[in-house]
Formats: C-alpha cells, structure tokens, sequence
C-alpha cells in the first residue's frame, strides 16, 4: 500500500460513502475495528471540494445579474420620463443607484460575508453603478464624452470593490474594462493589470473556490489579448512577430502553472496557466509549422524601432518571459517530463525570429525553423501520447492526438496531393481517433487502478 | 505574502477603506458637475456653427451628433513644434489630445486657427481637441469633443429633421451652438436657430 502522510480530500458525500462502507465490512468482518479506523483516518471531507461551494457561486453570478438588470430596469423607468424631471431630481436619480449599491456592499459585510454570492452580487452591482452615475451625469449636465478617459475612470473607481468584497467577478470585470482600454491607443494599459496581482495572491493562498479559477482563465487570456492589442499600435518586436511572441508566453505561462499549481496537478480547469499555456502552444506551434514565412517575419512594411517607455517594456516582457523559462528549466529540470522539456524549450525558439537571427539566415534560416517546428510538434505529440497511454489519462491522449492530427491535416492541406487523397487521410485519421479511443478504454477498464482524469501535464 | 489583505477585511479598517472609496467614487462625478458649473459660469461663450445629425446611443439615451463648421477643414499644426521635433513620434498621432487655438470670424463664430502639443499657459481663447487624422501639409483633421447634444426623448429626431428641412428651403438659417470655454474645456449652453433656443423652435414648429 501507499503510504502518504497527508489526508486525501474528498466530498462529503463520498466520506459518507466511506463511512457507510466501512460499517458494513465490520459487519461482515471482512476488516477489523483498527484498521476501518485505519482507512477512515486516511480521508477528510473537504467543503471546498463540494458542489455546495461552486453553487454558491454560480449563484452569487445569477443574483449579480439579476442585480445589474433590476437597475438597469429602473433607471430606464426613470429615463423614461426624463424629460419631465427637473436638473435636481435627475441629479438625484444619477447618484441614487451607485448609493443604494454602496449600502448593499456595506451591508453585506456586516451581515452576509461569510456569502459568496452577497459579495459578488453587491460589488458588481456598485461596479456597474459606477459606469451609470457617470453616464448619467454627463448627460444631464452634456459633459462630452471622451471614451477612453470614461473607461479609465470608471477602471480606477472600480478596482478597489475586487479587493474589498473580495470579488472575483469585479476581477474579471476589471480585466475586461484593461482589454478595452487596450483598443484605443499605444498606451501599455496592460500594466493596469498590475493592481489585481495582489488580490489573486491573496485568492490562490486563502479562497480558491470554483470562482477563482473560472477568474484565472478569464484574467490570463485577458492579459495575453491585452498586451498584444496595445502591441498593435507600437513598432516593437510584440506587434512585428505576435505568433512567436504568443507562442514564447504560451511556454512561460505553461510553466509558470507548472510551478504555482503544482508539478503533479494534473486537472485542466485547475490549472488555468498550464492550460491555456498548453491550447496556446497547441494553436501557435501548429500555425508556425506553415510553410509561410508570414507567421516568422510579421510585416515588412516598417522597422521596429524602439523608443519610450512602452517600447522598452515590451522588449523586456520578452526578456522576462525568456528568463522565466530558462529558470524554470534548469531550476526543476528532473521535475518536468521530457515532453515537458520540450513544451517549454519550443518557447526559446521564438528567440530566433524575435531577435532577427532568422532575417540574418534569410530564406534558408526560416526554412530550418519551420522544419524544426514540424519536428518538435511530432515529436512532442508522440511523446503525449506515450504518456497519457503509460498514466491512463483520457485527456491528455485526445490532446496528443488532435495536435498530431492537426499537424498531418494541415500538411496535407499544403500538398498537391487530389481531393481523393486527401479525403481518404481524414478518414484514416478519424478511425485513427476512434480506435485510439476504444482500445485504451477497454485498457483502462482492465487495469485495476481507476487513474485521475487530466489535461496536458 | 498577501497576509496584509487580511487586515483589510477587520471591522474598522475595512469601514474606514470602505467610506474612503465609497466617496470617492460619489466625489467624481461631483467634481464633473462642479467643473462643468464652474465653465458655465466663468467660461468665456464661442458660437459654433453646426448641422445636427441624430444617431441613437443606447447606452445614454437619444442625443443630436452635432457636426462643425469649424472643424469640417484641416488645421495647421504650429511650425514652432515641428522644428524642435526630434523624429516621427513627436508628431500628433490619431487619437491624441492637442491644444488649438480659438478665434471669432467676421460673422462672429468660433473658427479654430493653429494646433498645438503644449497647453497654453493662460487665457480661455484655446480648445483640448483630439486628432483624426493627419492631412496633406502638416494639417490635420480634429475632433472637437462636446460633439453631443443630450435631447429629451424623441426631440432628437425632430430637431435634426427641423433644421435639415430648414436649411434646405433657407440657407440663410443661422444654426449654432453657444458654448463657454474655460481651460480647454467646453460645456454647451445651448442650441439656437435664428437666435432662438432649439427646443422652442422645435415645440413651435410641431404646433
């Protein structure tokens, strides 16, 4: 038997499960009084693992919902009959719903805290009040409407709400409001994103409930789309290579996950970075095998120059990202797979394109990327695949295989090869698929250790 | 690491925070009506000539776009800037926000004169304008911000298609906007045709 020194989280209705188990073996005297005590003292109940928590939540986004409609509905009431309402009395009406919100927030934690969905509700309910006073106000008073001062106003009135009820969903929010910002013009808005550090920190140590990851995903891909968005508008290695430089964050954000959610984690929703990391290096790696040169020199219309703050912290994003990957390497080398390894090390190819070498190499250079890049992902899927079949994991085989899969389709798509051909490899590929699937479910069913089911490592 | 936000969350210091916040975000719109009153009342008043158009803005209700005279042509960007100017960057780029310079025209309308990146130091004779888009010549086209008219619900329409209607048949029909502007900021006062507030013109004409 495996020894293990920490209790194994499980559901209440489990343990009950145990529980009830454990009697009727004494009963049957299958196990004796020690040892059912034995195992029942290897397993806890985890409230955390419940459903209970994760419908708190959604219940909390439902309610929050029906707050901002209930608002939204009132005000359009009042709009209504705007025009009979004197200067005072729409003044009034402006401030009332971001009041009246203020007041649910201070009464939730007095009396509801302990509630996810009253802090969620009353923070995005004071959130989205915020964004109506101010509209309101402007037009009453036809103050004109500059969008992205508005937005940025109503990002730094917000903020604060994330952090003192706790929200997640004022999180999320607040990342879309950076992503919008982030459409107007060359300013690195992304680093807004800066603030809700501190708060994450806080929900990975203590809260880590369904909200919190479902907030990790959304903030992660809101961050990546961010930066790349006000990359646009800059002429700076970010906007001149986005597929390699997406490609590198893919790998520093796989990595990252690797180390904060933990190396043997292997669920895909609860490792939001891995994750995302994993489907970006997935899609990137896929779109640089293309024998185009597009996708490796971006456009050949301007120069990258570099000058002013935002110039040099994209270019620095890039060193921090390359750094990361490095110190991850060699910092938890044996604990990363060998096709782990590779994830991350596809990641430093980017450098090549970033940093002009494959220009220096012209034609011939970028020949000899896109080949390794063909290579790294058929090796790198194989080795997948290998592995999932080795750890049983449904998952991670089905991901090998449609990253393998898409890699030999789209060569397929390049060729010259007829119609029929072509045809026939998706049918090849399809039974593939399916076979795959139905013999390592008859393999799983014959082993006798039900294994966990996972994503990508 | 994040032990500190613990703190955050006892009784008297998150009340304390809360009230801090809380009226901060009640002050800012405040300070909007404060800042537009305080124009209102010491702005100096510009005359715009406009042409109304009626869009329809969900999120605030119905408004008049209002379309200037003033800022139909391209402006001259200040030669003093372009000769301390070190590369391209310096140059506007869309969706910055420049200083141009106010002036009255024979008939006594706002015209605007020279663009600018640095704020003027003193007077209300400038305007905080934003680029479009740059024109041949070192001019460019701009964008003069309080381009919206908030009118009560299904006036809107009536105004634009009053004062279509009446420039077509009149040309001679004066349309324009009063605004005061004070630290580059404007507010409208209101919209006239012939010297007669819009919305009494429009009441009229539905009679």
């Amino acid at each position: 038997m495996m020894e293990s020194s920490e209790k194994q989280q499980i559901t209440k209705n489990r343990y009950h499960w145990l529980q009830s188990q454990l009697q009727n073996w004494l009963s049957q005297s299958i196990i004796s009084d020690e040892q059912a005590q034995q195992i029942q003292a290897g397993y806890q109940f985890d409230n955390e693992l419940d459903g209970a928590s994760s419908n708190a939540w959604t219940t909390g986004i439902l309610v929050a919902l029906g707050a901002v409609l209930i608002g939204g509905g009132i005000i359009m009431l009042f709009a209504h009959n705007w025009e009979h309402l004197g200067k005072g009395a729409r003044t009034f009406l402006s401030f009332l719903p971001l009041v009246l919100a203020q007041a649910l927030c201070i009464y939730s934690f007095k009396k509801r805290f302990q509630s996810a969905s009253w802090r969620e509700a009353s923070a995005t309910l004071t959130f989205m009040a915020i964004a109506a006073s101010i509209a309101l106000i402007g037009q009453t008073y036809h103050i004109y409407g500059d969008l992205e001062r508005f937005v940025l106003t109503w990002f730094v009135l917000g903020v604060p709400l994330a952090y003192l009820m706790r929200s997640n969903a004022v999180m999320v929010l607040a990342t879309i409001l950076v992503v919008w910002l982030c459409t107007f013009q060359g300013k690195p808005y992304w680093l807004l994103l800066i603030t809700l550090i501190p708060l994450w920190v806080y929900f990975y140590n203590n809260q880590r409930s369904g909200g919190f990851y479902w907030s990790s995903w959304l903030a992660t891909a809101g961050f990546a789309i961010a930066l790349m968005i006000s990359a646009t508008f800059r002429h700076t290695p970010l906007s001149f290579y986005p597929i390699t430089s997406l490609l590198l964050m893919a790998s520093a954000f796989y990595g990252l996950g690797k180390k904060l959610f933990g190396f043997d984690n292997h669920s895909f929703w609860k490792n939001p970075l891995s994750s995302l990391g994993a489907i970006g290096i997935g899609i990137f790696s896929i779109v640089l095998s293309h024998n185009e040169s597009w996708a490796w020199w971006g456009s050949s219309w301007h120069r990258i120059e570099i000058s002013g703050f935002a110039d040099y912290l994209d270019l620095l994003l890039v060193f921090i990202a390359i750094g990361i990957i490095v110190w991850l390497l060699i910092s938890h080398w044996k604990k990363f797979k060998l096709y782990q390894r590779l994830l991350l090390m596809v990641g430093l190819m980017s450098v090549f394109a970033i940093l002009h070498f494959a220009q220096w190499f012209s034609s011939f250079g970028v020949l000899v990327l896109i080949i390794g890049m063909n290579l790294f992902v058929l090796l790198t899927a194989t080795l997948i695949i290998v592995r999932a079949v080795e750890q049983n994991r449904a998952l991670l085989l089905n991901a090998g295989l449609l990253w393998l899969s898409s890699l030999i389709l789209m060569r397929f798509f390049d060729s010259d090869v007829s119609i029929l051909i072509k045809g026939f490899a998706f049918i090849l590929i399809g039974c593939g698929f399916i076979g795959m699937n139905i013999w390592f479910n008859r393999q799983r069913k014959k082993s006798p250790l039900i294994a966990k089911e996972g994503a990508y490592d | 690491m994040t032990n500190w936000l613990n703190k955050l969350y006892q009784h008297k210091v998150w009340l304390i925070l809360a009230a801090l916040v809380f009226a901060i975000q009640l002050l800012v719109p405040a300070y909007m009506i404060f800042e537009q009153q305080q124009t209102l009342k010491y702005g100096e008043l510009y005359k715009f000539k406009i042409r109304p158009i009626d869009p329809y803005d969900p999120f605030r209700g119905r408004y008049v776009v209002l379309s200037f005279d003033a800022s139909r042509n391209a402006i001259l960007y200040r030669e003093k800037d372009r000769k301390t100017k070190i590369n391209s960057f310096d140059s506007p780029k869309r969706n910055d926000w420049i200083y141009a310079k106010l002036i009255t025209d024979k008939e006594g309308y706002a015209q605007l004169s020279e663009l600018s990146m640095e704020k003027p130091e003193a007077g209300n004779d400038y305007l905080r304008v934003q680029v479009r888009y740059g024109s041949a010549k070192n001019k460019y086209h701009i964008r003069i911000p309080f381009d919206r008219y908030y009118a009560p619900e299904g006036k809107a329409y009536a105004i634009e298609t009053n004062v279509r209607q009446r420039s077509r048949r009149n040309s001679n029909d004066q349309v324009y906007v009063a605004v005061k502007i004070r630290n580059g900021k404007g507010t409208i006062e209101n919209l006239y045709i012939n010297q007669m507030p819009i919305l009494e013109f429009v009441e009229k004409a539905i009679e």
